[in-house]
């Protein structure tokens, strides 16, 4: 006797009901969607919907004495009419799939091949009595034809077939479901015990689990979307490397070990991913971008959410979305996946829109179905989409591709709808240039918050300066441990924030165009070195090659405090800054146009200065204005007078106040453009 | 479409597998509608055993056969069937097939010196268990010869639909105790006790105090204190034959089992007593346990059955035993 609860929450018991209820619905072709073998073997051996006999099982025997199960490869195991039938002398279940596979230790399904179309057409025209209306069919016939009627055929695949439209009202495409919590919790609970010696008792529903309960929860996470088979592998996986794996809350390091745990079952549920050419697995980070406070505070607050979203069910609380963050290029978007990733705790898989792409029509959809539903088996994950205008660029508009729109429009929809289904799969979105667009991403609802990252205050230059310097000095110390007398890399007592700072503020080499008149200047120039944080590794990168080449030994005595001695390091600097030609310098249109773009969107600010407040951004007088007015589009005095010199006084380096005036030029001298694009 | 527990049947392997006496005797008709399709497919197909969809082998094709005949005509003698010690034979076109009865022979025997069920019922029953392999020493299928039967109540009864018990407004003794369970996975049931409705949720089940067949006193299966944010609830849970009681509270779900009759004190704790006649509560419960030790001091506390509340909203509970009430 079984209970039938448990039956009707297992994966398999659920599989088998619904083939059930498309048979009683006379829909006797099946698509097993499912990646294992295994699934199939069981359904098979259940016997529970049709009598089954598998006849001789050895793999030498290729006609075994009157068996219901049927392998078949080919598609002619249906012929085109009724009186050629042959294999139709009983009810049957066809399986798609040869012999010798489903009876080897191999438990994975290949990449579909051809599906049976002949074979499954034949099959609906005779039984639908599409053919041979008129003529009169023999008592063996109709024996045949009830015969076929009662059969199953059934075709695992690795994914949703497109199935042709004739075969749609005769067939059904069924999922095998993932093991829920309880039967997934049952199944490593069995693990542990066979393997650990566990002890397991049931619980209210008649589980068999392990004692703790939060251990069986945590890992179920990480398990999620998995076999039962890629779990064995995995856990054995993870005893090897770990050793005992199974711990109590009463154990003093349980934290630390279910940690590592959790770690080494993602670093093996990677490899499904691999299998994908649109799915790149990269590595997170804990190290946090300087200047993207309040990004980061916002990720932070929602940790808990995004790692373990089954505990907010009570509060009917969905999981976060994702965030999309916009702003100018190297100004750490990809830098803050990757920590995102790390804050989270999750795996970072970065789908690339340029490898979706196929041959065939439809291939492209087919890849993103793919794509996704391995997404989906590895969730709780982070998903990195970088540079998302240049991947769907187009999918507005009337140039847009057709491909483009619909994959487009199935990423939304996926994006919207995976909450309900319980994904918790958090996506991470970079752009650069977000007028490229559709403007439906932007609506309220797609995203939990947008972002933008701007060009960082002195403040936040020296921030990312000091992390790049001590993040380099760290490292080498590390690889050169043996040696307790090596030098650092940098002396970061000498080679830190201040420092960097002042040279930006200093009006002969990062700000030949300061403006003398200040506030009351109204035009631009490129004289002067705005950075980002791209740029200032660029500069350590020079600085670093002027001083292994030589660069200013003479002139200059050393102090011997460090691998890059400090004195002549700073000169070197102070070299590769006048060399460099950053961002700020030849793209102030670009980031005006940029601060313009997200302005209009509701972006928030990433960082915690802030430079050029929106407030001080409104087209609409621009766009209102007649052909005489001269109205600008950024004016912080425009509705309170007086808060521009507020603002710019509390500016505290002469850096932000330059680029301050310089961007807020720019975006008025572009006005005209800017509002063309908006119209 | 026929289930049993939830689970389509469309084959025997899981007419076996989710097998419940109950279900199956409230559910006959659409049984017997099955099983008739697949008699009809046989003789359609010319007899061909191919054509068996249900059962396996013309062996079980036979115990089906008979097995119609007595869900369909149940006071008509099954003649070609013989329950002979330890086998069944049956006769068919003037051949004998045999059938070894194994583990069923001996509750034959017990069934028969039961003298509760006819003749036409044991036989029927054993074609039953006989198609249900039961008679294998590894079957787990508890085999009982009873039948649904309104004029006794048992100590476990089980229903799908909507059913009625006898009322009576004062308490009559001998008292006994007994359970009603809704095994309907699907949809709640109604009790009719006189003039009271009890609504019955899926796996809900019920206590009541009976003298005979007549229900004295209707014990309450659920309770919600929304004061203090505690609710109770006796239900059954899968297979068992005894109520559990689940006390819902904000941290979650407690159970309890062999729970039979269940109070919330005026300051929200939770007090149950169960089937062994043991009264459990809180140790700072004093109110009730005052009353408790009351109750025990009686000489006919071992013949303790349920509690229940007055139904003054005093905090005042009557106890009830076979023959006496404390009150």
């Amino acid at each position: 006797m079984t209970d039938a609860k448990k039956y009707l929450r297992s994966s398999l018991g659920r599989t088998i009901e619904e083939i059930k209820k498309s048979m009683l619905s006379h829909r006797r072709i099946c698509f097993l969607v499912c990646s294992d073998v295994n699934m199939v073997r069981d359904i098979v051996n259940s016997a529970a919907l049709l009598p089954n006999s598998l006849g001789d099982m050895s793999d030498t025997n290729d006609t075994p004495p009157t068996p219901t199960v049927c392998f078949t490869e080919s598609d002619t195991f249906i012929k085109p009419t009724l009186d050629k039938q042959t294999m139709f002398d009983r009810p049957r279940i066809f399986v798609c799939l040869d012999k010798p596979h489903y009876l080897s230790g191999n438990d994975t399904l290949e990449e579909q091949a051809k599906l049976p179309i002949d074979s499954l057409t034949n099959y609906v025209n005779i039984t639908s009595e599409l053919i041979e209306s008129n003529v009169k069919v023999s008592k063996g016939g109709e024996r045949t034809l009830g015969y076929m009627r009662q059969s199953l055929i059934i075709v695992p695949l690795k994914a949703k077939p497109k199935v042709p439209a004739i075969i749609e009202p005769f067939s059904t495409t069924i999922t095998v479901p993932f093991m829920d919590e309880k039967e997934c919790g049952e199944f490593v609970s069995k693990f542990l015990s066979n393997c650990e010696g566990v002890n397991r008792s049931p619980d209210s529903d008649g589980y068999l689990m392990a004692d703790n309960r939060h251990f069986l929860s945590q890992i179920y996470y990480c398990l999620h979307g998995m076999t039962q088979r890629q779990i064995l592998c995995t856990l054995n996986d993870c005893k090897m490397q770990l050793g005992n794996i199974y711990c109590t809350e009463a154990d003093a390091d349980y934290d630390s070990r279910l940690a590592a745990l959790k770690k080494c079952i993602r670093k093996f549920s990677n490899h499904i991913v691999e299998t994908s050419r649109a799915l790149i697995i990269e590595n997170p980070s804990d190290k946090e971008p300087a200047g993207l406070g309040r990004l980061s505070e916002w990720l932070r607050k929602h940790r808990q959410q995004v790692a373990n979203p089954r505990y907010f069910d009570r509060y009917c609380l969905e999981a976060p979305k994702g965030i999309l963050v916009s702003g100018v290029p190297g100004s750490g978007k990809s830098m803050m996946a990757k920590f995102v990733a790390g804050c989270f705790g999750l795996s970072l898989v970065r789908l690339d829109f340029g490898n979706l792409g196929g041959s065939y029509v439809g291939q492209s959809e087919k890849n993103m179905d793919d794509a996704l539903a391995m997404i989906e088996a590895l969730s709780p994950c982070v998903l990195w989409v970088d540079e998302m205008e240049k991947a769907f660029s187009g999918a507005s508009g009337n140039s847009s591709s057709d491909v483009t729109k619909r994959l487009f429009g199935k990423f939304l929809t996926w994006m919207q709808e995976k909450g309900e289904r319980g994904i918790s799969c958090f996506v991470f979105a970079t752009a650069n240039d977000i007028s490229k667009m559709p403007p439906e991403m932007f609506r309220s609802g797609r995203f939990d918050g947008k972002f933008f990252t701007f060009m960082p205050s002195a403040a936040e230059c020296g921030k990312i300066f000091e992390s790049i310097i001590e993040g380099q000095t760290k490292k080498c110390a590390k690889e050169s441990l043996r040696n307790l007398q090596a030098k650092p890399l940098f002396n970061c007592d000498k080679i830190n924030a201040s420092l960097f700072i002042s040279i930006l503020n200093d009006k002969t080499k990062c700000l030949k165009g300061w403006p003398e008149n200040e506030t009351a200047e109204c035009g631009v120039n490129r004289r002067n070195k705005f950075f980002t944080g791209a740029d200032i590794e660029q500069v350590i990168k020079k600085a670093k090659t002027l001083f292994l080449n030589g660069f200013a030994v003479v002139g200059t005595t050393p102090a011997g405090d460090a691998e890059f001695d400090s004195p002549r390091f700073v000169k070197c600097l102070e070299e590769a800054i006048v060399e460099t030609r950053t961002y700020g310098e030849t793209n102030l249109a670009d980031i005006a146009r940029c601060y313009a773009q997200l302005a209009v969107n509701n972006f928030s600010q990433a960082s915690e200065s802030c430079l050029l407040p929106f407030d001080g951004y409104d087209e609409m007088p621009a766009m209102a204005r007649s052909a005489q007015t001269d109205v600008k589009l950024y004016d912080l005095d425009r509705y309170k007078p007086g808060a521009e010199s507020h603002h710019y006084n509390a500016l505290t380096y002469r850096y932000d106040k330059c680029l301050y005036i310089m961007v807020r030029n720019a975006i008025n001298n572009l006005s005209s453009e800017l509002i063309k694009q908006r119209l | 479409m026929v289930t049993m527990q939830g689970v389509i049947i469309l084959r025997i392997s899981d007419f076996r597998r989710f097998f419940r006496l109950g279900e199956f005797l409230n559910k006959r008709k659409q049984f017997l509608d099955l099983f008739r399709e697949e008699l009809l497919r046989y003789a359609r197909s010319y007899n061909k055993p191919e054509a068996l969809l249900f059962v396996d082998n013309e062996r079980e094709l036979l115990l089906l056969r008979l097995l119609c005949q007595w869900l369909e005509y149940p006071d008509k003698e099954i003649t070609v069937a013989k329950i002979d010690g330890t086998t069944l034979h049956i006769r068919d076109n003037n051949e004998t097939t045999d059938f070894k009865l194994g583990r069923i022979a001996g509750h034959i025997a017990s069934a028969k010196r039961g003298n509760q069920l006819t003749g036409k019922n044991i036989t029927g029953l054993t074609l039953l268990y006989v198609l249900l392999g039961t008679c294998n020493e590894d079957s787990d299928i508890p085999i009982l010869y009873e039948l649904p039967d309104s004029d006794r109540i048992k100590p476990f009864n089980e229903r799908w639909d909507d059913f009625e018990i006898e009322y009576s407004d004062t308490v009559q003794f001998p008292l006994r105790r007994c359970v009603f369970a809704n095994k309907n996975p699907q949809n709640s049931i109604r009790l009719t006790w006189g003039g009271h409705i009890r609504t019955l949720h899926p796996y809900d089940c019920v206590t009541g105090l009976f003298c005979g067949n007549v229900c004295c006193v209707l014990l309450p299966n659920e309770i919600v204190d929304n004061i203090h944010h505690i609710t109770l609830r006796t239900t059954v849970a899968g297979d068992s034959a005894s109520p559990r009681l689940e006390v819902h509270t904000a941290s979650g779900v407690e159970y309890h089992d062999n729970a039979v009759s269940i109070g919330v004190t005026n300051t929200g704790m939770p007090v149950w007593s169960t089937a062994d006649g043991k009264i459990h509560y809180p140790r700072d419960c004093f109110a009730f346990g005052i009353r408790v030790n009351g109750f025990l001091k009686q000489n006919y506390a071992d013949s303790f059955l349920a509690f229940a509340d007055d139904g003054t909203d005093s905090g005042h509970y009557i106890f009830y035993a076979e023959n006496n009430i404390y009150n």
